[in-house]
């Protein structure tokens, strides 16, 4: 026990280590702002760099650049409507309106906190139950990850406006943007269009990414939508108030909690991330609010906390694979893996017994990576909440300078610039026409899951439609997932919630 | 008058260019290199991948700066870089994938379109169950599958990749027929099985190594026709069918291309330097705990290595009827 604390505090108490974790989270939450540049990246980055480190500074400036990032997201979310990673954009949804009200100040603040309390209670997950998550979330079939895939598109409800056919054909859309490119199955190719060889075709066999998508449907079409009301003076920021106070954070500590509960899990499944775990934990708060002080999608309080909670604990999930079986929990769990291999480190079950201090150490610079979020957080909101005061003929073309430059900053690719633009007058016509975007961004995020692991459940039950039925309500985490995907469809019929009126 | 000034200006701009073209080769590499690595990140061709590029790039004075670009049995990769320029700027860091791709159907490039600089990395086959699986032994293990035909499930990569490979060299020998489903890697074949959502997969050694060492799973047999070093206590599955000595030895490689056109003196540079860094015990070290084996090979000893693997899987393929596409149509030739 002595030497585990040992181990663990050398986050705490070796000043170089704490330098580059600092550093590292500091770095991740800018990074993780700018729409375009991704933890993933970073992270990919830095292991060209680490090469020639020491295996601990390089593992405490992944982690924290990795805290950082996930929690930069929800900045640029807020103030400009542009999520900087596939994992805010439920906090667009909410922050957004809140920046319109002059309320931005406070809701950085929450989801400073609300980060802090998601990433601490990922850690504790991890360091308490690893293992055991670990058995458990290996045994994930693809029938459930297909189950889990439905529910999420389930979601479609929540991130829609009030017309179900708009919100159903914005997810539809989604789904079919995900699943342009080669079959990574077969390798056929779909819906590829151009002439053989061109750069056009090339592009479009590699899909086209969702982090292109996004920047065109969020930044680029808000500033587009912006522009054709320039009269429109902009709301003076209240920064009175930033940090909330214990009743705040007392107030939803429930919602967090659940919430975190949520990230930490889905963050363990092999196959799903942040994005997917901010998303579901946005719905489930929506679902179990009974009186939110103002309605979701108009800056409910209640939605920035459950997806800023959940997509922080998830990364204490995704550190569980990744620390008891060397299986990657997300793309940048890969990286960590690829990482402690070039350091002569075995990621995976042995691990744990045979550089324990390595083990522990990431769990202690976790714990000390999550306390310097919630001090760096606090940092610069005054100074970032002035950019939603700017004029708006000034701030708008900015943000399309901006959309243009994350664009191209994913894969260096003028390409990706086009794709981007393309989204975003796509985007226009949707915003003018009620048509909401983010369904549009969980059917892309959410394609290959559905697809692909439908593909291989039914592969397994020799392709049969009944045989997959009988395969789910024959295996438990199949049947509860099925029963949780039928309460969620009948609660959400107009029966049910007419009755519930009444 | 006007035209010959635009004719001489052009001529000038021209002479120029070549100028320009003649000292970026001497120069290289004056800016940073980028590196698309065919699979997915923590995998094994990544992982060997990015440790020889990390000594390579010392050794060049400029950062390679890789992305995964995985998809389609390295299809996606191989298609990016060809739409590059042949510059030396673009690296391919690739595994054995695309020399069945024009036979498989998934990509029209395979390492014709590329010149090798070097392949630094081998390995083999293996054939990999749970920890409690019941298959004790290979031959249990075949038995069952034709016992019940398609209804063993066979964790695999998708079309073009090596579990799909051996499983057809399985299919010809033993007869067998699992239900082969696709996973997005190697590493989520072993997640399936141990998870019990597939009974057996075949990968890369590198993939099963420390869940062997762990003994969360167990490997029945490697598909070699001698004792690896390392794993002398794993039997080799010539021991149990002899028939497979005609396959081997044969495994997947790991190596570094540019695109054909490529300067020479870029080449030439490029290829020097991985030599060297194939020297490097701490790449080495790390190729061994990822279960692989040095290979070093360059230049046209790696054209006939590729030609070679290229004949030998192609026909495998075509022969056990994996695929209808016959490798002569791309003039492949059938190996004695």
């Amino acid at each position: 026990m002595a030497e585990i604390w040992g181990y663990m505090s050398q986050a705490l108490l070796n000043p170089q280590l704490l330098l580059f974790l600092g550093g590292g989270v500091f770095l991740g939450i800018y990074i993780g702002a700018i729409p375009g540049l991704s933890v993933t990246m970073a992270a990919s980055l830095l292991i060209s760099f680490t090469y020639s480190w020491k295996v601990l500074p390089a593992i405490a400036m992944m982690i924290g650049i990795w805290i950082g990032g996930v929690y930069g997201g929800s900045r640029s979310a807020i103030l400009l409507n542009i999520p900087g990673a596939p994992s805010a954009v439920a906090t667009a949804l909410e922050g957004y309106p809140l920046a319109k009200k002059g309320l931005a100040g406070q809701a950085i603040g929450v989801t400073v906190v609300q980060s802090f309390l998601g990433g601490l209670i990922g850690t504790v997950i991890l360091a308490f139950g690893a293992p055991y998550i670990a058995r458990f979330a290996i045994t994930f079939a693809p029938r459930d990850y297909f189950l889990l895939a439905v529910m999420g598109l389930l979601l479609v409800g929540s991130l829609g406006n009030d017309s179900a056919a708009r919100g159903v054909f914005a997810g539809a859309l989604g789904l079919f943007i995900g699943f342009v490119g080669l079959d990574s199955q077969t390798g056929h190719q779909r819906f590829v269009l151009g002439p053989a060889g061109s750069t056009f075709r090339t592009y479009m066999m590699l899909g086209v990414s969702y982090v292109v998508v996004m920047i065109g449907l969020f930044g680029m079409s808000e500033a587009l939508i912006q522009l054709r009301d320039l009269e429109i003076k902009p709301v003076k920021q209240k920064v009175d108030k930033i940090v909330p106070g214990w009743a705040n954070v007392i107030r939803y500590l429930p919602l967090s909690i659940r919430s975190s509960l949520l990230g930490t899990l889905i963050g363990a499944l092999p196959g799903t991330g942040a994005d997917i775990a901010a998303l579901m934990a946005y719905d489930q708060a929506r679902r179990t609010t009974k009186n939110p002080e103002v309605p979701f999608g108009e800056g409910a309080m209640e939605g920035l906390v459950a997806c800023e909670s959940a997509n922080n604990a998830c990364v204490g999930g995704a550190c569980i694979p990744m620390l008891t079986l060397g299986i990657p929990g997300d793309a940048v769990t890969a990286i960590m893996i690829g990482a402690m291999y070039i350091h002569g480190l075995q990621p995976g079950p042995l691990l744990m017994t045979r550089s324990a201090d390595v083990f522990w150490f990431i769990i202690g610079a976790m714990f000390v990576g999550n306390v310097f979020l919630l001090i760096f957080g606090f940092t610069g909101i005054r100074l970032f909440t002035k950019i939603v005061e700017v004029p708006k003929h000034i701030l708008m073309p900015i943000i399309i300078i901006l959309s243009v430059v994350g664009a191209f900053s994913i894969n260096n690719s003028i390409m990706d610039v086009y794709w981007m633009i393309f989204f975003g007058i796509l985007g226009y016509f949707m915003k003018l026409y009620d048509v909401p975007v983010a369904p549009t961004i969980l059917g892309i995020i959410l394609a290959d899951l559905f697809e692909l692991n439908y593909r291989r459940a039914a592969g397994i039950v020799g392709n049969t439609v009944p045989g997959l039925f009988v395969d789910i309500v024959t295996h438990p985490i199949s049947l509860v997932l099925l029963i949780a995907i039928v309460i969620m469809v009948i609660t959400s019929t107009p029966l049910f919630q007419n009755r519930k009126k009444a | 008058m006007k035209k010959r000034w635009i004719a001489g200006l052009l001529a000038a701009a021209m002479v120029l260019s070549l100028g320009t073209a003649k000292v970026k080769a001497a120069d290289y590499p004056e800016r940073d290199i980028q590196g698309s690595i065919m699979w997915s990140a923590g995998g094994v061709c990544d992982t060997v991948s990015r440790a020889i590029g990390a000594i390579v790039q010392e050794k060049l004075g400029v950062s390679i700066i890789f992305t995964n670009r995985a998809g389609s049995g390295g299809g996606v990769s191989t298609a990016y870089v060809n739409a590059q320029a042949a510059d030396g700027y673009e690296i391919l860091f690739g595994a054995e994938n695309p020399q069945i791709a024009k036979i498989m159907g998934t990509s029209e490039l395979d390492y014709d379109d590329f010149t090798p600089i070097n392949l630094y990395s081998t390995t083999y086959g293996a054939v990999s169950v749970a920890k409690d699986s019941p298959y004790e032994t290979l031959e249990q293990l075949v038995d069952d599958i034709l016992a019940k035909p398609g209804k063993v499930i066979m964790a695999t990569t998708g079309a073009g990749g090596l579990p799909e490979t051996v499983a057809a060299m399985m299919a010809d020998i033993n007869g067998t027929e699992p239900n082969m489903i696709p996973f997005d890697g190697e590493n989520e074949c072993m997640t399936a099985i141990m998870g019990h959502n597939a009974d057996y997969t075949i990968t890369t050694l590198g993939s099963a190594a420390s869940f062997y060492e762990s003994g969360d799973i167990r490997i029945l047999a490697m598909i070699h026709n001698d004792k690896v070093p390392g794993y002398e206590d794993v039997p080799y599955i010539t021991e149990t069918y002899p028939d497979f000595e005609k396959y081997l030895p044969w495994g997947p490689f790991y190596g570094a291309f540019v695109k054909n056109g490529t300067d020479e003196a870029i080449v030439s540079k490029l290829t020097e330097v991985f030599r060297e860094a194939n020297a490097d015990p701490a790449y080495q070290e790390l190729n061994t705990a990822k279960g692989c084996f040095p290979m070093d090979i360059s230049g046209e000893e790696a054209v006939e290595y590729l030609k070679k693997y290229r004949a030998v899987t192609s026909w495998l393929l075509f022969d056990s009827g994996v695929t209808e596409i016959s490798p002569e149509g791309f003039g492949i030739a059938r190996p004695e």
